[in-house]
């Protein structure tokens, strides 16, 4: 059993890196288990997280909403899935990571956060670190559909 | 004013050097990394810098800027997605004079570089 506990920072990281980076306002859908290594979308940024908890972050985009929310935080229109649409998912799966880490430090969870990859293509993989279950949470913004996926075994400091 | 912004995103750098521009400060240098920033700081009068970053990272380019004489007393500002109350107090014992978390507004950006300027 997944405890939730574990996920909310992520998604609260989540909606503040997309609202105050790109003025959107994502709305969180019902999270599930996934039981493949497949992404959903055609660009994902992944950030490792080790320490005494360990496991992995991605946030997966369809290709449409990655150019969006790339125009929406530049200012810049973006063609197709370039070098600087794959740094600003980084960034944005970096912001997710450090968000969700403010939170789960305070509770006692001591981990690093490592810098993103970025991994494009239709039907890509995503390989997460850890043994732990993989929890993905789909967001609505903008009529479309990005996911957040985390997979998270917990340390405490003792 | 030259402002140095160093942050292994290019994303980043521009929303900076952007927000930068619209503040009015327009001589912005860009830096990849610590080593890319400690070779660029000829005449920077305030530096803005990222934590994690490849080569050297901004924790240990902050150390080496406070160990020069002749950067002693830059203002450096820390804009970073590390935002757990160690982190910021290990900065501000590396030498950081303000730091500002990722994901930040202009605003913040505006009201940070105004006051490390004004002290």
């Amino acid at each position: 059993m997944y405890n939730v506990e574990y996920i909310n920072p992520f998604i609260a990281a989540t909606v503040q890196a997309l609202e105050v980076m790109a003025g959107m306002k994502p709305e969180r859908g019902k999270p599930f288990v996934k039981t493949d290594h497949v992404a959903a979308g055609d660009i994902s940024g992944v950030i490792g997280l080790a320490g005494e908890a360990v496991g992995s972050v991605a946030v997966t985009f369809p290709e449409s909403l990655a150019l969006k929310v790339y125009e929406a935080m530049v200012g810049e229109e973006a063609r197709g899935l370039n070098d600087d649409v794959r740094d600003a998912v980084g960034e944005i799966a970096n912001m997710i990571a450090g968000g969700a880490k403010a939170v789960l430090t305070k509770e006692g969870y001591q981990f690093r956060i490592a810098i993103p990859t970025i991994v494009v293509g239709k039907n890509h993989t995503i390989e997460h670190k850890g043994q732990g279950p993989c929890l993905v949470v789909p967001f609505e913004v903008d009529g479309e559909t990005f996911w957040v996926e985390v997979s998270f075994l917990p340390g405490r400091e003792s | 004013m030259k402002i140095l912004t160093v942050d292994d995103s290019s994303t980043m750098r521009r929303i900076i050097k952007n927000t930068l521009n619209r503040l009015g400060y327009t001589d912005v240098v860009e830096a990849e990394h610590g080593v890319d920033g400690l070779a660029k700081m000829a005449g920077v009068g305030l530096v803005l810098t990222d934590w994690n970053m490849p080569e050297m990272d901004g924790l240990t380019f902050v150390k080496a800027l406070r160990s020069n004489p002749q950067y002693k007393e830059i203002p450096i500002i820390m804009v970073t997605t590390e935002a757990a109350k160690k982190e910021i107090l290990e900065a501000i014992k590396a030498g950081v004079t303000d730091y500002i978390v990722k994901p930040f507004t202009p605003d913040t950006l505006k009201e940070k570089i105004e006051r490390v300027l004004a002290a």
